[in-house]
Parts: structure tokens; C-alpha cells; sequence
């Protein structure tokens, strides 16, 4: 594993948030905060607010209330996105690399590490236009772990993945949520067989009580 | 450069590249059908400097119509929902908006100077084969210069027109006015008429051809100033706006 952060002060606090899109669809009045230590659980039905949750937080748009994040270097993997497709996967991740401004050696570092990992290191000079789908989302993560920034978003990060490499990802989810700051939106919480994990039930933009969830769940893996 | 880097290769696509090369193409056939090419060599000996003045004013058209549009389709390109998807690679706080917007436009500017460039060389390459004249490189660069400021301007306000409704048909609002402005006659922006035509002088950058040069036909600090304050609410559109 690459660099090891202190995680003490590493937190997102929400405060009165709320973005309603013009369908009336999207989030209102999240008050919560986030803290490392655990695996952040972002769980609700299609539609209920949770990417838009992310994407506030992520600041891609606009919303009513206050984010506050203790460091702007965040990785964040979307469930949506578009790739350059002519790049190949080791100059895709390095010009985004070079756009963060992530120190040569920890990149280095973090790049060495979860290209082997996540099986990518056959296909790092291919054009991202001849991977699967599958591949892709490997790179989506990729892009969002390489150099292991404080706060890690992701949106669906098991979507696409085969069984293998969905139980990988979910336990270097929980590697990282030790001492890192991990958010995952998720419909499949059970992948995500942790004790320490927090869950936020996100309901027609509203979050549920928070927590009480972590209990629930727990339980039901065990049985 | 890394921003310029990666638009760049969002930009340049399979499909963009196949309609950038059929343009340069079609350009390629029309300077030589404007040189005279398929002529009698005799002829084009004998009216040499009506075929050049016939090559420079239908080569300057056919150019400056070329570069209209694929600026336009350049800006728009960048500007719809699918583009602005990838901006969840680069933006971390709510300011890096701002970055990716100047680089997105300054990758659709350098791919239209790319373009016209492409245009020039060809240019170039046939009348100095075909074209029994002189030619002098810094008045016909003035031109492609002249047509390249005209098509920047068209980036900006197809860019300030996506910003306010991000689909692909909004281009059509730029190419009208393209046409409207390219067809309309020289007497449209002239300072000395007063009302629209004087405000259109102020503000519309347009080229024409007098002679044998390319002339920007407009007040340049008001251009200048217009195209400034174009892009400050493109931009301010752009930030505005969820990603």
C-alpha cells in the first residue's frame, strides 16, 4: 500500500443541504457529517438523491446549504462518465494525474500498486476504445484511487465488475477506509461485508435516520 | 497544458476526424477548381491576374464559410451534456469550473487554428502550382488570420448559446446568423448609416474582401470589447450551471 495519511482530521460536514432539480426530483435538508475510520454507506432506492449527494459534495453543482470539506483532494469515481477513447489507459491516468498536480513519487507509487491490483497492467497502452465495459470501470476506480487522496467518492464502484473482482475492490474499499475518508452510493450494501461502516439511507432526497441502518444490516449478514 | 492535453483528445475524435478530413478535402477541390486547374494552361497565361483575383475571392469565401462552421460545430461539440460529463475527472472544488471552461474553449480555438492552417497550406500549395502569380505570404496569412478572429468569434457565442440550453441543436442559431450575416449586403455594417447597421459595424466582426486583401470590417475595439464581454457571460453561464 502507498502512503499512509493521518486521518484524524479528515471529515465532510453537510449542513441544511438540499438541491431540487426542475422535475422537483433531487436532495433536501441533508444534515450530516462524514469521518474516516469506516466505510461511509450511501444507500436508497433509483432516483432517491443519492449521486446528486455526491455530486454536491464533489461540487460539479450548484445547492443550497454548506459543505464544508477539510482538504480539496478528493477522488472521485462517477457511475456516469466519458472517456477520451483514441488515450491509452497510461496516458489517460496521467495527464489526469498531471491536472490534480499529484506529486511524481506517490503517483508513481500508487499507479505501481493498483495496476496489478485491478488487473489493469495488461491493458495500460491499449486505447480506452477497445476495453469493455467492465475494464473501464476498473479505470474509473483507477483514476480515483491512484494517489490515494484523503476522501474517496465513488458512485456504484461495483457496477460492471465480475464476482472476483468485485470482492477486490471491496476490500481495498475497506483497506483505504481505515484511514481515508470513503463515500460509496451503493445498491448492492451487502458486498460491503465490514463491521465498521456507517450507512446514510437516502429516501425521495431525504436521509433517513442516520445509522440506525448500520444495525440492521449487520444483523443480516450475520443471519 | 495537461487540461488542453485531454480536451484535445476528446475533441478529436473518430467522427470529428472524419469531418475535418472531408472538409480539407473538399476545400483541396474547390481551390483547385478555383485555380483554374482543369483550365487550358493558355488561358490561365493569358488573364493572370483575373484568374488570381478570381482564386483569392473564391478561395477567401469558400474558406471563411468552412471556418464559420466548423467552429461552430467545434464549440458546440463542447458544450453538451456528454462532454461536460467528463469534467467529473478533473473538478474537485466548485472554481475548477472556471479552468475546464477556458481550457475547453482554448482546445476548440487551437483545433480551429489547426483548421484554417491546414487551409492556408493548401492554399498555398495550389495557387503557387497552378496560379500564375505572385504571391505575397504575409497579406494571404493576414487573411487566414482575419477568417480565424472571425470563426473565434463564432466559438464564443455558440459556446454562450450552449451554456444557456446544452443540446446539439442550438448550433443552428450561430449558422443562421452566419448565413444571415455572410449573405447580407457590406451596407449592413457601415458607421456612417447610424442605428443597427452602425451597431452591427461596432460589434460584428466581419471580413470581406477588397481588392485584392482580406480587411476586418468593423470597429476593432468594439469587437474587441463585444467578444470580451461575450465570454465573461459564457463563462459565467458555464459556472452557473450544474456540470
Amino acid at each position: 500500500m502507498p502512503t499512509k495519511m493521518k486521518s484524524a482530521n479528515i471529515t465532510i460536514n453537510i449542513d441544511n443541504l438540499s438541491k431540487i432539480y426542475r422535475n422537483k426530483s433531487g436532495i433536501r435538508e441533508i444534515t450530516t457529517c462524514f469521518r474516516p475510520g469506516r466505510i461511509n454507506l450511501v444507500i436508497g432506492g433509483n432516483g432517491s438523491g443519492k449521486t446528486t449527494l455526491l455530486k454536491c459534495i464533489m461540487g460539479l453543482v450548484s445547492y443550497k446549504g454548506s459543505i464544508r470539506k477539510s482538504t480539496n483532494r478528493v477522488g472521485y469515481a462517477p457511475e456516469t462518465y466519458v472517456m477520451p477513447e483514441f488515450m491509452s489507459v497510461r496516458d489517460f491516468l496521467w495527464v489526469i494525474g498531471r491536472i490534480r498536480k499529484n506529486p511524481k513519487p506517490e503517483f508513481m507509487k500508487g499507479f505501481l500498486y493498483y495496476k496489478d491490483l485491478l488487473g489493469l497492467s495488461e491493458c495500460l497502452d491499449r486505447p480506452i476504445s477497445k476495453l469493455s465495459n467492465g475494464m473501464r470501470q476498473k479505470v474509473n476506480l483507477f483514476q480515483a484511487i491512484i494517489d490515494e487522496p484523503p476522501i474517496v467518492i465513488m458512485d456504484e464502484p461495483l457496477a460492471s465488475l465480475d464476482q472476483a473482482m468485485k470482492k477486490t475492490v471491496a476490500c481495498t474499499l475497506k483497506k483505504l477506509s481505515k484511514d481515508h475518508l470513503v463515500i460509496i452510493s451503493t445498491h448492492n450494501p451487502e458486498c460491503f461485508r465490514q463491521r465498521k461502516k456507517q450507512v446514510y439511507e437516502i429516501e425521495k432526497g431525504r436521509l433517513l435516520d442516520n445509522g440506525a441502518h448500520q444495525t440492521a444490516l449487520a444483523l443480516s449478514h450475520q443471519s | 497544458m495537461a487540461h488542453i492535453r485531454l480536451h484535445l483528445h476528446f475533441l478529436i475524435s473518430r467522427k470529428m476526424l472524419l469531418i475535418l478530413a472531408f472538409c480539407q478535402l473538399l476545400c483541396l477541390a474547390s481551390f483547385l477548381y478555383a485555380a483554374g486547374a482543369l483550365e487550358p494552361g493558355t488561358k490561365r497565361d493569358m488573364f493572370q491576374s483575373e484568374m488570381y483575383l478570381a482564386y483569392l475571392n473564391d478561395s477567401f469565401s469558400l474558406v471563411r464559410f468552412m471556418a464559420i462552421v466548423l467552429g461552430v460545430l467545434l464549440s458546440g461539440m463542447t458544450g453538451t451534456k456528454e462532454y461536460i460529463l467528463y469534467s467529473c475527472f478533473v473538478i474537485r472544488k466548485r472554481r475548477d469550473t472556471a479552468v475546464f471552461w477556458m481550457s475547453k474553449n482554448l482546445s476548440a480555438m487551437l483545433v480551429e487554428c489547426f483548421v484554417v492552417y491546414g487551409f492556408f497550406i493548401m492554399f498555398m500549395v495550389v495557387g503557387v502550382l497552378f496560379v500564375k502569380h505572385s504571391f505575397v505570404i504575409s497579406d494571404i496569412a493576414g487573411m487566414f488570420a482575419k477568417i480565424a478572429l472571425q470563426a473565434g468569434f463564432y466559438i464564443i457565442l455558440t459556446d454562450l448559446l450552449m451554456g444557456f440550453a446544452r443540446h446539439y441543436f442550438i448550433v443552428f442559431v450561430p449558422l443562421f446568423i452566419c448565413w444571415l450575416t455572410l449573405s447580407a449586403d457590406i451596407s449592413f455594417f457601415t458607421p456612417s448609416q447610424g442605428g443597427i447597421h452602425r451597431v452591427l459595424y461596432m460589434i460584428y466582426p466581419s471580413v470581406i474582401m477588397k481588392g485584392d486583401l482580406a480587411v476586418l470590417w468593423c470597429n476593432p475595439t468594439g469587437c474587441a470589447m463585444f467578444s470580451l464581454g461575450l465570454a465573461v457571460l459564457s463563462g459565467a453561464v458555464f459556472c452557473q450551471k450544474d456540470m
